[in-house]
């Protein structure tokens, strides 16, 4: 446990280090160009504190509830698939070669057919999120499952296991991992998506405000929906790291 | 107790071993010596109920073996212990299995006490990553002593020990065997291993092989020889010469 706290404390104070880094060089580069486009860091915390709660808030929350809802959908669907895929060998000799051909596909070009499909509102922006995050996991649990050693399973079988116990003492623990890994890689991808996608068909979201402020030439107002979105993609980030160490054990 | 009668097995139709016929009772242990290869660990699960048989039949206490059954335990070749769950928790599986609840005082105590058989109590709390080769094998010998067997299958269980800590173990089996009441077989590539602790030995050769058994004297209790004597230095040396011989054709 000592050693979960100390790791957390390196992890908080890496990344204060590294919020300073960015944020010198953000300065240094607005004094350099001396643009009004690319406003101070002062400027532009002050405007975000002007903006908090409302209407950032709402933005973010809406933002935050779209990425959310495409990880339960994601990973309700990519886990059972994963699995089955790594554990039957037909499933996985039948789809996976299609599921691989669609990996590098950028999902995003699949927007306006989405958007044919699921309608233009909420259905779409979480479903296209989804799709993204759901190629990012498939794959990682897939062959998770598929390193666990056929010995475990013997193992268990060998003390009156059942397939049931396959699954609570096995797969579960081996796949976990692979969810949090694969939603990790995930997170940077899903938030550009969403991005692009909330410039469409909404009033709500960070990536509406975004283009919204900069369309009304309101560039500092943009910058600090940029600094949210940022902020949102960094929690996201965190909370998966803080999930991993606290439940994931080597 | 526990009785081979005419077993044959293998893989794919083609036997690994045939015609392989003995008996083991409580308080005893058979050891099998066998080239890599052999089908030692083959004839193990097929004592473990893990493998079918194509002809023959092992018995439990007089029951046909045919899935595997609680009170037999199987020891095996790779320790396997599940990297996720701490020393005690992979200790407990068997228990879990069997429906006993982590937090009664019943599962708690046949953990401890089997984790201390194998001197291994202070490590409870640890991960499997962060013990050495052997002390893996002792967690998973601790992980189907938990589960109260009372015939054993070894698969080469001292394998990754060094010399002092194995000879420590092979006393704490004996004095297992006998307090338990327990049947054993243990498969080894250890000529004086077979010899310390075998009732009875046998060597397992031939494609497909066939088990042949070097002592006709009557089966004596493991723990019989000490390791200083000179009559342990010469039945081992006698049972190498046999080995010898019966591996040649
Ligand atoms: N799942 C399997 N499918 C097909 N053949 C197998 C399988 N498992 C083992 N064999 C073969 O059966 C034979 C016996 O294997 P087994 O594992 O029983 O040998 P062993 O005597 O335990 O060897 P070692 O001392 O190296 O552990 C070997 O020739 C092996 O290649
Ligand atoms: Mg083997």
């Amino acid at each position: 446990m000592t050693d979960g706290r100390t790791s957390l404390l390196r992890r908080f104070r890496d990344l204060a280090g590294g919020a300073v880094i960015l944020v010198a060089a953000w300065w240094l580069l607005a004094l350099i160009l001396a643009n009004r486009v690319l406003p101070v860091p002062p400027v532009v915390f002050g405007r975000l504190f002007d903006l908090l709660p409302e209407p950032l808030l709402s933005h973010a929350g809406a933002s935050l509830g779209r990425v959310l809802r495409a990880v339960g959908l994601a990973t309700g669907f990519a886990v059972p698939f994963g699995i089955l895929l790594g554990r039957n060998r037909l499933a996985d000799s039948l789809f996976s070669p299609a599921a691989y051909l669609m990996y590098p596909v950028p999902k995003i070009a699949l927007l306006p057919v989405v958007f044919l499909i699921l309608g233009v509102g909420e259905a779409a922006r979480v479903g296209i999120v989804a799709l993204v995050l759901f190629f990012q996991m498939l794959f990682v649990v897939r062959d998770a499952v598929r390193a666990v050693p056929a010995s475990y399973v013997r193992i268990l079988s060998g003390m009156g296991g059942k397939p049931i116990h396959t699954v609570r003492f096995v797969v579960i623990p081996a796949v976990f991992p692979a969810i949090l890994t694969g939603l990790r890689i995930g997170t940077g991808t899903a938030l550009a998506v969403l991005f692009f996608a909330e410039t469409f068909f909404t009033r709500y979201g960070l990536g509406f405000f975004i283009i919204d402020s900069w369309s009304k030439v309101a560039y500092t107002d943009m910058m600090a929906g940029i600094v949210s979105l940022s902020v949102l993609g960094i929690l996201l980030f965190t909370v998966l790291d803080l999930l991993e160490s606290v439940f994931v054990r080597r | 107790m526990l009785v081979f009668q005419t077993c044959a097995a293998g893989y794919d139709g083609v036997p690994v071993f045939r015609s392989v016929s003995f008996s083991v009772g409580e308080g005893h242990l058979y050891a099998i010596i066998g080239r890599s290869g052999c089908g030692k660990t083959t004839l193990l699960s097929c004592a473990a109920g893990l493998h079918a048989l194509y002809a023959g039949t092992v018995s439990r206490a007089g029951e046909v073996v045919h899935e595997p059954h609680p009170r037999i335990g199987l020891v095996p070749q790779d320790p396997g212990l599940f990297p996720w769950y701490t020393v005690a928790r992979n200790v407990g599986l068997g228990l879990e299995i069997a429906g006993l609840s982590r937090r009664s005082a019943g599962y708690r105590q046949r953990v401890e006490q089997a984790l201390q058989s194998v001197g291994l109590l202070h490590c409870a709390a640890r991960l499997p990553s962060k013990l050495s080769g052997g002390e893996r094998q002792r967690v998973s010998l601790a992980r189907t002593l938990a589960r109260n067997p009372d015939v054993l299958l070894l698969d080469e269980p001292f394998s990754a020990l060094d010399a002092l800590t194995r000879e420590a173990l092979q006393d704490d089996l004996v004095q297992l065997l006998s307090v338990r009441r327990i049947a054993a077989v243990l498969v080894t590539h250890s000529i004086e291993e077979a010899v310390f602790l075998g009732s009875r030995i046998a060597i397992m050769t031939g494609r497909p092989a066939t088990l042949h058994e070097l002592d006709s004297e009557p089966a004596g209790k493991p723990g019989r020889w000490s390791r200083t004597d000179r009559a342990y230095a010469e039945q081992c040396r006698r049972v190498r010469e046999l080995f010898a011989e019966a591996d040649h054709d």
